[in-house]
């Protein structure tokens, strides 16, 4: 539960298995997502090299307006990093991602992940990209006009899925 | 059209080969035709064959048919008669059900045959897959057939096709829009499809309940009536379970998204209760409660049962619960199950154990639920089942709940014995000597729940009195247990009373007691006190153990063994006749180590042992089975093994061990003197760390005031040095600073004078200065006087020139001034130079010159003060000299002016006066001419001229006035 603009706002989020032999079964949660998390390990460039096909595939089954939120996880982890900050930052412009840096073992920007994921979502909603009558879009308004949200988070290499549908 | 009488000749003689050939036919047909048409006949026939030959249009006709789903995909009726057709070679049809006579074994292999064809379907996943896009044609009659099929190749190979589903992209959300269907048939028979398809496998569960399956499947309940709903709502039910049993993940999801709140209305039961409890509305309601139980399953994560108990209470799902637990005309099956469903919500949870202990029977007057329950648990004619579940509420009621077990042992108390009400106590003690042997079993095991992990409650029941016939004194409920027991053995063996005898030899009765027992004495040194006061307890345990009796009697004798055990475990040696020491000789004595070992095991080795450990609700198929508990299962599991160490040590053992545990506790006691030693030291040297620390602050301190002590010191031995210096200096004499300040004063005096001069000079100036002033008034009343005519340029002059020696003269003085003015400063900068010098011992005398000096630097300031002010008025007066100055000047232009005019006059005279020549001239000529002529005609033009140049007179004349 989270509050944005004065509004609660329930989140969603369904962790993804992030191995490669997932990936098919990652497809089924898709649709009737309103957000997604990818997450790549910034010690393991194998999962920054691995994000290309993960995004084709999250944008090839996926309502085109979902939002995608690019995480770069493990920032404690400074001196065994393989992947700059820059370097997520570019692939996150070039593919319209909102992009961060996080670490799940100090919490470090996790909770603000989210939430920027929904203010994206709720943003999205109020412009009317959303139709929130439509629950294929993993929107529904609550019983006190509390919306909900499914996001996806889903993540490679184990560490943390990613791939959140709201 | 031939080969269609070839069906029906095959048909009508029933001949097999004639059918293999028409199949045989019509696969060629299939295959081989052009057109679409004779196509579709072909594969219609096949499908009408296929129930009758289904092995032969199996076998041959499978590969065309794919193919036609393959390639026909555009023809919906050719695409469905196909799927029928496939769905009859795979389905064990249901209707064979109905012919039970006919032989089990042709059945199974008709089975093994849709098997078989289903694995081959399967065999290329691409079959599968192509199933999957054929169901996406919205045309009824492929849809339904479609779906028919994938669930009945779900059922025949359910992991494989499950495993193509969760791979294929959008596999598990299509079939999830079948529940969307507007057509209710596709619609029931997508949700059977999907039982299938959730039948174990977590990932597919999770799926579809990400795709709102709950919401949907809900909605769906709702609408077709809840529990008075058909089929429908059971199948929802049966979908509903797939997804939440052992799924941690989607109960959580379940939780979360609040439906527990909208499983209430389920048990929102009318009041129709007249008989209206259909077999569906039972089976509804049956899996409405099981998925209530699911939620809170013993076998959860103790937190998500925990919270999912807490939502239960908040929604009122709990208080549904117990109002059907007391209402009238509910089936008994339904009541058994909503007894559980209620014992699983409040196990273990204290608000929920506090409100079930709350709920009232709405009888006359009203009774506590727990005290009807209790009685429907020791009434021999209640059904079997809802004993069970009453016993499992008991249970759960009493789980984790200190307060409901001290409630319920207090209503055994002398103190609170409430003789007008029946009570729970009493019900219990009742059906502990009924002569029920279930309800004996039943109620010690309800009475060990009240005292288990609870050592306040097995004291207090010490305490329990029961008067067991008029006239003889009240014995305690432990005794009169133990009396049971032995009574009942040894009459049973002595055949006296038969009565009592079907009472004692019950193993049912006896492992129940036992069972109460072991639980109250376990962890209770007084409770063991209490039993081995009983004279006859041992001497009857050891008996009962050492005996060779049958194969019925090993559980009592494990359990007289670990009761025994216990006994020794728990000993606190506070009899003397009964020590651990004495009580473990008498085991080695009369039974022998090897064979207490052995009968304590017969315990956990019993079948029934295992099967209660497993879960707590007590589930007996038969009566007779109902013989463990599942918290005495687990307590045998804790004392089993430090039991059998406990006897198996030998008293010698037992004294090495006390001599080791001594020696254990000497070298215990020797390290914490050690330790304390330590402990000290520790603090002794940080105390010393402390002080090594502050100490060096000191010096430190110390050190730094030492060197700035030593710069002082130094700093004073340079102005010492200075000072000597400077006195040897100024040794040559001291009164050379007199002399220094005399010489000034001498200056002073000197600059004074000069001052005077100065200002004598000034006023010199000054009076020259008004003189010239009044030179210049002059000047100025000679310039207005020179206004009128031309002024005395010469006078000017003189004037300048006075002005400049003025000038000149001023330029001198201020040259003076500033002259004094620096000489002042120099001497000043001597007296300053001097004072410098002055050493401390000349103090005194230098204050006087410095004040002297303050009093002529005074002076000096106000002499300067009046060269400022003289300077000042002498620059007013270079300004008045200007004004002069420019004065004149403007009064030599207005005279230069005008001496221009003058000459310009002048020359205009001489101008007329040349012409007045001229003119003359010409009439003198003219006259003379005239003269010569001889003509007097002179008047007219000698008066125009004369006129003429009178007139020039005239303004010459004026003009020359006006110069």
């Amino acid at each position: 539960m989270i509050t944005i603009d004065g509004k609660q706002i329930k989140l969603q989020i369904w962790d993804t298995a992030g191995q490669e032999s997932f990936r098919s079964i990652t497809r089924s949660y898709y649709r009737g997502a309103a957000g997604a998390l990818l997450v790549y390990d910034i010690t393991r460039r194998d999962t920054f090299n691995h994000l290309t096909t993960w995004l084709e595939d999250a944008r090839q089954h996926s309502n085109s307006n979902m939002v995608i939120m690019l995480i770069g996880n493990k920032s404690d982890l400074e001196s065994r990093r393989e992947v700059k900050k820059e370097e997520g930052e570019a692939f996150a412009r070039e593919h319209g991602l909102i992009f961060m840096e996080t670490s799940a073992k100090t919490a470090s920007n996790v909770e603000e992940a989210f939430i920027n994921t929904a203010k994206e979502i709720y943003e999205k909603i109020q412009e009317g990209v959303f139709d929130i009558n439509n629950e294929a879009n993993g929107i529904k308004i609550g019983p006190q006009h509390a919306a909900t949200n499914s996001t996806l988070a889903g993540g490679q290499g184990g560490q943390q899925a990613g791939g959140g549908c709201c | 059209m031939n080969f269609f009488r070839g069906v029906m000749g095959g048909q009508s003689a029933g001949t097999q080969p004639s059918g293999v050939e028409t199949i045989q036919k019509l696969c060629d047909r299939v295959a081989s035709s052009t057109l679409l048409e004779d196509r579709r006949d072909a594969v219609r026939a096949l499908k009408s064959l296929s129930k009758k030959y289904r092995m032969e249009v199996g076998t041959q006709a499978m590969e065309h048919l794919i193919h036609i789903l393959q390639s026909d995909q555009s023809d919906s009726e050719i695409l469905g008669y196909a799927l029928d057709t496939l769905y009859n070679i795979i389905c064990n049809e249901e209707e064979e059900e109905q012919d039970e006579s006919e032989d089990d074994g042709q059945r199974r292999q008709e089975d093994d045959v849709g098997v078989q064809f289903a694995d081959r379907f399967i065999q290329d996943q691409k079959n599968v897959t192509l199933l999957l896009s054929v169901l996406e044609e919205f045309d009824f009659h492929v849809r339904w057939p479609g779906v028919k099929l994938l669930t009945a190749l779900l059922k025949c190979q359910c992991a494989q096709v499950q495993g193509v589903v969760l791979i294929s992209p959008m596999g598990v959300s299509r079939l999830m829009d079948l529940l969307a269907d507007s057509r209710e048939v596709i619609r029931n028979d997508g949700l059977l499809l999907l039982q299938q398809l959730t039948k174990g496998n977590a990932a597919i569960q999770k799926i579809v309940a990400f795709e709102n399956a709950f919401e949907r499947l809900l909605d769906i309940i709702t609408e077709e009536g809840t529990s008075d709903g058909g089929i429908v709502v059971e199948d929802c039910l049966l979908l509903l379970l797939n997804l939440l049993k052992n799924n941690s993940s989607n109960q959580n999801f379940f939780k979360e998204g609040s439906f527990i709140q909208r499983m209430k209305q389920w048990f929102q039961l009318g009041e129709e209760s007249g008989g209206g409890w259909s077999a569906q509305k039972v089976t509804n309601l049956h899996l409405m409660l099981q998925l209530v139980r699911v939620m809170v399953s013993p076998v959860n994560s103790p937190g998500a049962t925990a919270s999912c108990q807490k939502s239960m209470f908040q929604c009122g799902l709990l208080q549904q619960l117990c109002t059907i637990l007391m209402a009238t005309g509910v089936p008994a099956d339904i009541l058994t199950e909503t007894i559980n469903t209620v014992s699983e919500v409040i196990r273990g949870s204290q608000v929920n154990q506090d409100y079930f202990a709350s709920v009232n029977a709405p009888s006359n007057p009203p009774r506590p639920a727990i005290v009807v329950l209790l009685m429907s648990m020791v009434n021999e004619r209640q059904p079997f089942v809802l004993r069970c579940a009453v016993l499992y509420c008991f249970q759960c009621f009493l789980y984790k709940n200190h307060k409901g077990q001290a409630e319920i042992v207090s209503t055994l108390l002398p103190s609170t014995i409430d003789a007008q009400s029946i009570s729970a106590g009493q019900l219990l003690c009742g059906g502990l000597f009924s002569a029920d042997s279930l309800s004996n079993w039943c109620a010690s095991v309800a009475l060990a729940h009240a005292l288990h992990d609870n050592s306040n409650q097995k004291e207090q029941l010490l305490r329990v009195q029961l008067a067991t016939s008029l006239g003889k004194p009240p014995i305690s409920l432990l005794q009169q247990c133990t009396n049971i027991l032995s009574q009942g053995d040894k009459i049973s063996r002595k055949a006296e009373s038969e009565q009592v005898k079907i009472k004692g030899s019950k193993v049912q009765t006896r492992v129940g007691l036992l069972m109460l027992l072991c639980t109250w004495i376990s962890n209770c040194p007084i409770a063991v006190t209490h039993f081995l006061h009983n004279q006859e307890n041992v001497p009857f345990l050891t008996a009962q153990i050492s005996e060779n009796l049958g194969e019925d009697e090993n559980l009592v004798q494990g359990l007289c063994a670990l009761l025994l055990g216990i006994c020794i475990y728990y000993n606190d040696n506070s009899l003397e006749n009964y020590t651990k020491e004495k009580l473990k000789q008498l085991i080695e004595k009369r039974i022998g180590k090897e064979n207490f070992a052995e009968k304590l095991g017969f315990i956990t080795k019993h079948e029934l042992y295992s099967r209660a450990f497993q879960k707590p609700q007590p589930t007996f198929s038969t009566p007779e089975h109902m013989l463990f508990d599942h918290e005495f299962t687990k307590l045998v599991k804790e004392l089993e093994g430090v039991i059998t160490k406990a006897v198996h040590k030998s008293s010698e053992e037992d004294k090495k061990e006390e001599e080791v545990k001594k020696t254990l506790e000497q070298h215990d006691s020797i390290i914490t003197q050690y330790k304390e030693l330590i402990r000290e030291q520790d603090a002794q040297i940080t105390e010393l760390k402390e002080q090594v620390s502050a100490m060096t602050c000191q010096k430190e301190q110390m050190e730094s005031t030492i060197t700035q002590q030593l710069s002082q010191i130094q700093q004073h031995k340079d102005q010492y040095n200075i000072l000597k210096l400077k006195l040897g200096k100024d040794g040559a004499g001291s009164q050379a600073d007199v002399q220094v300040n005399g010489v000034q004063v001498e200056e002073l005096t000197a600059l004074r004078l000069e001052l005077e001069e100065l200002r004598t000079q000034h006023t010199l100036l000054q009076t020259n200065l008004t003189e010239k002033d009044n030179l210049i008034t002059s000047l100025k009343a000679e310039a207005a006087r020179s206004a009128e005519g031309p002024a005395p340029a010469s006078e000017n002059t003189e004037l300048l020139k006075e002005v400049e020696a003025l000038r000149v003269q001023v330029q001198s003085q201020q040259a003076e001034i500033s002259q004094l003015q620096s000489e002042r400063r120099e001497l000043q900068r001597r007296t300053q130079t001097v004072s410098g010098s002055v050493s401390e011992a000349e103090t005194a005398k230098l204050s006087e010159l410095e004040q002297r000096l303050s009093a002529q630097t005074a002076e000096t300031h106000r002499l300067q003060e009046d060269v400022r002010t003289h300077s000042e008025s002498r620059a007013q007066l270079e300004k008045e000299l200007a004004a002069a100055n420019s004065t004149a000047a403007i009064l030599q232009a207005e005279k230069a002016k005008l001496q221009q005019e003058v000459s310009e006059s002048k020359k205009e005279q001489d101008d007329l006066l040349v012409l007045l020549a001229d003119q003359d001239q010409k009439i003198l000529s003219l006259k003379q001419r005239l003269k010569a002529l001889g003509e007097t005609i002179e008047d007219e033009d000698d008066l125009d001229v004369r006129d003429q140049s009178d007139d020039d007179d005239d303004d010459e004349e004026e003009e020359e006035d006006d110069e």
